[in-house]
């Protein structure tokens, strides 16, 4: 082999350092690697794979409006996600596409870091938004892009799913519920909908509705109850729900 | 030239006209007006930091005498002439030439040249002609006429060597001189030493002034997008060349395009941090470079770097790659830097933490590419939503009993019954902005298990956040 050729390989194998490696982000801890309802299998619904797009449902507020101030993105959840993606090393930029799944930024400053390494872009339209996510999923270093996804098409979904392939980048975007039944390249999709407390505290329903690694039934769909702590501002599970739900599996 | 200070509007600067009327600065402006009489005068806003800037660009200009020129705030220039004056046929006729030159500008000038600094600067402004020259060792006899101000003393020093009655530099030379510093501290025999040469003093030269430029002329001028592309590449990979001799980065490229007939295109590349990456400069520039309008042809391609900015060096990678020796932050910076060319600087934003009890004011979002201010908080305070709405959001709320719990309520015209509510959390105004009113925040549970942040001002009540 000559030195080019040699230098070529090399050069190749350092542009791709991500896509020989498909790391899983664990989502709320080790409680909810038992939690899967009808899933078998330890990572089944638990996880989020780098390298793949995954679309949260938010939830419908008022009946009948398609108006995009009619429904949420699951923010809660994404900053636990960007919180925990950034602590586990696996992604080093997180990027918030779309003025619509923006978090109240000091709620990313609670944690060391985080804040730092986020960038909010504001798009302003749907092409726009969509070349944004396709640039940043390419990018050569791993980031987290969370994105308002409301509208994405079918083969719209296959371009990100394939850029985020190609970085090991983990693209997580939010959907409007209406939107449940358009098809999809995602990995997983997730519902999250309000769960009534009687506690001080926010919880919601995540439900799993498709995951490519291992298909679930739409009768065995596995779904938490999880909450959002306050005083640490993550997400977990409640330890009363978590076991009540393990009971029933 | 007047300023305004307290409601009174003082003269700064006066035309020659003005000045034989007897208008000097700092007198009132309405007594400036009782002298001229009845020609009224033309009065302008003086601005001391636009004076600045052109005391530099004189002193760039006046380079061509000296190499070694600073500017003397706030109207004089020092100019080391040693070596210099047989260039101009001695010092005397470079004196002349030099106010000569500089009436051309439409500038009056006083001139002096001497030994030391300290002479020279005195007899400029205090000698008895525009144009001295005081021979070496006649510095005293140059100085002792001159009013002691003439030694650059503060003028609390000069008002005080008044009051004695020391009014010229003679006089003030006269005084043993070891009972002035217990009177008038030390810096009046350091001047005193410095114009008699006896206290070293020198000028020091301005920074040196590059041009981070990159040209390359096409004869008669071309239409082939192919050639434009080319010579743009082999131009931004001069410039790229020249800010890595000196270490330098860009942070905004100007590429200039001039047609044959005398138009000029031109498009303007920001990145958000310095760089001086050829590869990534061309990225950005290379699709704004296909939309280009030509005309009858390009005849010279400009790249101008600004914003310049130092870089570290570092150690060349044995292989390159996209990200080879470049920081994560680096490498995605190029990444929103080809994002912010394409959708505008002001649509990549990076939050900052602030210090403020009021929740819309607790960050600040900096577009990109401008400097990010400096975090004013580390400790973001607890129990907020994830979803700030801005403006508030006005909605209707039935209580059980006057400021008790909050029972019902109405947003964008549906009524929610409230199943908890925790509250209140009082966020008070911040009164060095003004008059600003108590909020009461309250966290309501409606139907379906939704929390809402909503506050209570001045008997009004606003939805400012939800946890989504």
């Amino acid at each position: 082999m000559s030195l080019s050729q040699a230098a070529a390989s090399l050069r190749d194998r350092l542009a791709s350092p991500a896509r020989a490696e498909q790391r899983m982000l664990a989502i709320w801890g080790e409680r909810v690697r038992g939690g899967g309802g009808g899933g078998g299998g330890a990572c089944v619904g638990v996880g989020l794979r780098a390298g793949c797009t995954h679309e949260w449902f938010g939830c419908k507020h008022t009946a009948g409006s398609r108006d995009l101030r009619c429904w949420s993105p699951p923010r809660c959840v994404f900053v636990d996600l960007a919180r925990s993606a950034l602590a586990d090393g696996i992604i080093r930029r997180a990027v918030w596409i779309g003025r619509h799944c923006w978090p109240y930024p000091p709620l990313l400053g609670r944690f060391p870091g985080v804040l730092a390494r986020s960038s909010f872009i504001n798009p302003p339209d749907a092409a726009s938004a969509l070349w944004s996510m396709d640039v940043a999923l390419r990018s050569s270093i791993p980031v987290l892009v969370i994105a308002d996804a409301h509208g994405l098409s079918m083969p719209n979904s296959r371009r990100l799913q394939l850029a985020a392939a190609s970085s090991g980048s983990l693209c997580v975007l939010a959907r409007p519920s209406w939107e449940l039944s358009e098809l999809s390249a995602a990995h997983t999709r997730w519902q999250v909908e309000p769960a009534a407390t009687s506690g001080p505290c926010p919880r919601w329903t995540v439900t799993l509705l498709r995951n490519k690694e291992q298909p679930v039934l739409s009768s065995q769909r596995p779904s938490w109850v999880v909450e959002w702590c306050d005083a640490s501002g993550v997400v977990h599970v409640p330890a009363l729900v978590a076991g009540r739900k393990d009971r029933a599996a | 030239m007047i300023s305004t200070t307290a409601g009174r509007q003082i003269v700064q600067h006066a035309c020659a006209r003005s000045l034989q009327s007897g208008v000097r600065a700092g007198m009132t402006v309405a007594h400036a007006r009782a002298l001229r009489g009845r020609v009224s005068p033309t009065l302008i806003d003086h601005k001391p930091q636009d004076d600045l800037k052109g005391l530099y660009r004189l002193a760039r200009w006046a380079e061509r005498w000296s190499p070694v020129v600073h500017p003397d705030p706030p109207d004089g220039l020092l100019l080391d002439i040693s070596g210099c004056e047989h260039l101009f046929g001695g010092e005397r006729r470079m004196l002349a030439k030099l106010h000569k030159a500089l009436g051309y500008l439409s500038l009056t000038a006083r001139i002096a040249a001497a030994s030391t600094i300290g002479t020279a600067w005195g007899a400029a402004r205090f000698g008895p002609s525009a144009r001295l020259l005081i021979d070496p060792g006649h510095e005293q006899a140059a100085l002792s006429p001159l009013p002691v101000s003439a030694l650059r003393l503060p003028w609390e020093v000069a008002e005080g060597l008044a009051e004695i009655g020391i009014h010229r530099v003679g006089e003030l030379l006269a005084l043993p001189r070891s009972a002035i510093p217990a009177r008038y501290g030390t810096e009046v025999l350091a001047r005193i030493d410095q114009a008699l040469g006896q206290a070293p003093e020198r000028v020091y030269r301005l920074p040196e002034h590059i041009r981070f430029v990159a040209v390359i002329d096409l004869p008669d001028g071309t239409t082939h997008i192919e050639s434009v592309l080319a010579a743009s590449r082999d131009a931004l990979d001069r410039l790229t060349r020249l800010l890595t001799d000196r270490g330098q980065g860009l942070r905004r490229l100007n590429a200039i395009y001039d047609r044959i007939d005398g138009g000029q295109a031109v498009l303007t590349i920001r990145v958000s941090r310095a760089t001086r990456c050829g590869r990534h400069l061309w990225s950005l520039l290379r699709p704004r470079l296909e939309r280009i309008q030509m005309g009858f042809g390009i005849d010279r391609i400009t790249m101008a770097a600004h914003a310049i900015a130092p870089i570290a060096q570092r150690q060349a990678a044995f292989v390159e790659t996209d990200s080879a020796g470049g920081s994560d932050e680096a490498t995605f910076a190029q990444v929103l830097d080809t994002i912010a060319n394409r959708i505008g600087q002001d649509r990549i934003l990076t939050p900052t933490m602030m210090a403020s009890h009021r929740p819309e004011r607790a960050f600040v979002l900096t577009a990109s590419g401008d400097p990010l201010p400096t975090p004013t908080s580390s400790n973001p305070p607890a129990l907020r939503p994830s979803l700030m709405v801005d403006p508030p959001e006005p909605i209707r709320i039935t209580a059980l009993w006057p400021d008790g719990p909050v029972a019902r309520l109405w947003l964008r015209g549906i009524e929610h019954p409230v199943t908890a509510c925790i509250g209140p959390e009082r966020i008070s105004g911040e009164w060095w902005k003004g008059s600003e009113p108590l909020r009461d925040y309250f966290r309501i549970q409606i139907d379906g298990g939704r929390w809402l942040w909503v506050f209570r001002t001045c008997g009004d009540w606003h939805l400012h956040g939800e946890w989504a």
